[in-house]
């Protein structure tokens, strides 16, 4: 299967209250499938501003119609700096060069075990796969404030597995998200206790080590995100320093479990 | 249309290189392109041991470019044999063997390594690389020791001989002289200019290194004037590189005097860039009824 292709933009959506967008983009070329916690690099085509693609978790996969013979790549993005302000202003039918399925993903979740999804802020673009894979199961989501929300996708979400929380209050309880996940082992540890617990997370490095001194009766698998040229293992610019040694984040991450990586630095 | 070049004995059967740090060993390429069309494939920079390079913080986007500080991280000579050329050389492609020491020693250590290797066609020495301390810095700035560093590699070495030189000089001509006195049979011009940058909010370097090399259409203008000054400055021939994105950059290089060309920091853009260049090459030949690609070298009329 071929992980670079062309592809155009069919849907470029733009929240009203904050800078997350989604961008909605048509293959031109049949696709590997895509894991939860996988990415693509995308970038307009022939542009050198910015210059290297931008890596962006796969949120959706829409199955092909007779519109796209190929499916579509739904993410979910957050503009932030130069290239993803750029990409937000992108019209629909712009063509993009892409790479992906790249990375490797969230591990599968085996029978018996338990699964417990953890996102803050525009992590959850990257969790929406386990969402989707893993429908109804417990999910921690923080942001700063509810104009940052991303609740697209979680509309039939069931309400007693949704746990949200925000820095102000404004939507959910006020605070942090992971004192939500605490109380909640707390009084349902019980839940559990046939089998493991993984925690999948994606957020903020300030929330990774803050779970990290949690001391989690779990296994904790978080995805990094790093500045990146290649994504595919060739450039070693996103190194990220484990209890092995150096690791690349495009190609032996982006999910790590979280006792492997070093947070410090 | 003839498209073969010659790189000092090397011969290629089209100008268009893989520059080395931009294109692993090779073969992670293969999904991405037919390494078949592609002229030569120059591995990752490699040394007698295995090397970790920098701490992260390794690579910043700026403006039509970006920095690196990867720190020349490889698996090692012995492991490249081992592990990546056995199916490197199942292609019909050239393979240059980039190499580096931390000593005049090491130098001739891995040049001697490498070429008692079945497959590699042509070694390319590194004195260049921006991220290492200012000793070393010295090989690839200071002529006469450049000299004398290329004169080591050059008794550990039958293979072709191609001496990679730094643009963060004074002379690129004086420094294109010295490898050619010390025995280089080609020059890669030029590697990445050093640059930085800082992050405003925490005022902490972008790059762990402080300092990287930085490379992409950003320094194109700057590499081409290089390869010019260099190829009128000796006889051997240059391989031209610098932010070369398309055919047309190519072709550019070539009129100031570049015999081949080599392409980097755009794999990371188009991992098929390589081949889509060489398209291009041939596209402008046909246009312009270029029989020999040889006889655009040096070929900008003043």
């Amino acid at each position: 299967m071929n992980r670079f292709f062309s592809a155009d933009i069919i849907r470029n959506f733009q929240s009203q209250e904050s800078r997350n967008f989604i961008l909605e983009v048509r293959p031109h070329a049949a696709l590997g499938s895509a894991l939860p916690g996988q990415f693509f690099m995308l970038k307009q085509a022939g542009a050198v501003d910015p210059l290297l693609m931008r890596p962006f978790s796969l949120a959706d996969f829409i199955p092909p119609n007779e519109n796209n013979p190929n499916g579509s790549l739904m993410f979910v993005i957050h503009a932030i700096g130069r290239g993803t302000n750029i990409l937000r202003r992108l019209p629909k039918g712009t063509l993009l060069t892409v790479i992906g399925p790249v990375g490797a993903g969230f591990p599968p979740v085996s029978e018996g075990e338990t699964l417990i999804i953890v996102a803050g802020g525009i992590g959850i673009a990257s969790v929406f796969g386990l969402i989707f894979k893993y429908p109804g199961v417990p999910l921690f989501y923080g942001v700063r404030t509810k104009e940052l929300m991303i609740d697209s996708g979680l509309l039939n979400y069931p309400q007693d597995k949704l746990h949200i929380a925000s820095d102000d209050g404004s939507v959910g309880d006020e605070g942090s998200v992971l004192d939500l996940l605490e109380r909640y082992l707390e009084r349902d540890g019980a839940i559990h206790s046939g089998g493991r617990l993984k925690i999948y997370a994606c957020g903020p490095h300030s929330m990774y080590k803050a779970m990290a001194k949690m001391a989690l009766d779990a296994d904790v698998y978080v995805s990094l995100e790093t500045p990146m040229a290649c994504g595919v293992g060739t450039c070693l610019g996103c190194a990220v320093e484990t209890v092995g040694g150096l690791q690349m984040v495009c190609k032996d991450g982006p999910v790590f479990n979280l006792k492997d990586i070093l947070l410090d630095g | 249309m003839n498209l073969s070049v010659d790189i000092g004995g090397l011969r290629l059967k089209n100008p268009v290189v893989t520059a080395s740090g931009t294109f692993a060993y090779g073969v992670e390429y293969a999904e991405f392109l037919d390494l078949n069309q592609i002229g030569a494939i120059t591995v990752k920079g490699l040394s007698t041991r295995p090397s970790k390079g920098n701490r992260p913080g390794r690579v910043w986007e700026t403006p039509c470019g970006m920095l690196n500080a990867i720190g020349l991280q490889n698996i090692g000579i012995d492991a490249f044999i081992k592990d990546k050329l056995p199916e490197l050389k199942k292609y019909d492609t050239k393979i240059i063997a980039n190499f580096y020491g931390d000593t005049i020693e090491e130098y001739a250590e891995a040049a001697a390594a490498l070429s008692a290797a079945d497959g590699i066609h042509a070694l390319e020495m590194n004195i260049s690389c921006p991220n290492k301390q200012a000793g070393w810095l010295a090989f690839g700035t200071d002529p006469a020791l450049t000299q004398k560093v290329v004169a080591a590699a050059r008794g550990a070495t039958k293979l072709p001989l191609i001496v990679k030189l730094s643009p963060n000089v004074t002379s690129i001509a004086d420094m294109a002289r010295a490898a050619v006195d010390g025995g280089a049979d080609a020059l890669s011009v030029v590697n990445t200019i050093t640059g930085m940058a800082i992050d405003i909010e925490s005022r902490r370097p972008r790059l762990s290194n402080i300092v990287g090399g930085l490379s992409g259409p950003a320094i194109r203008p700057i590499a081409l004037r290089m390869v010019y000054e260099a190829a009128r400055a000796v006889k051997v021939p240059v391989i031209g590189m610098g932010g070369i994105m398309t055919g047309a950059d190519a072709i550019e290089f070539m009129l100031a005097g570049a015999s081949a060309i080599a392409v980097g920091t755009v794999n990371f853009v188009n991992p098929a860039a390589a081949v889509e260049i060489l398209e291009g090459i041939k596209q402008y030949m046909a246009g312009h009824s270029i029989d020999d690609i040889n006889s655009l070298v040096g070929g900008m009329i003043c």
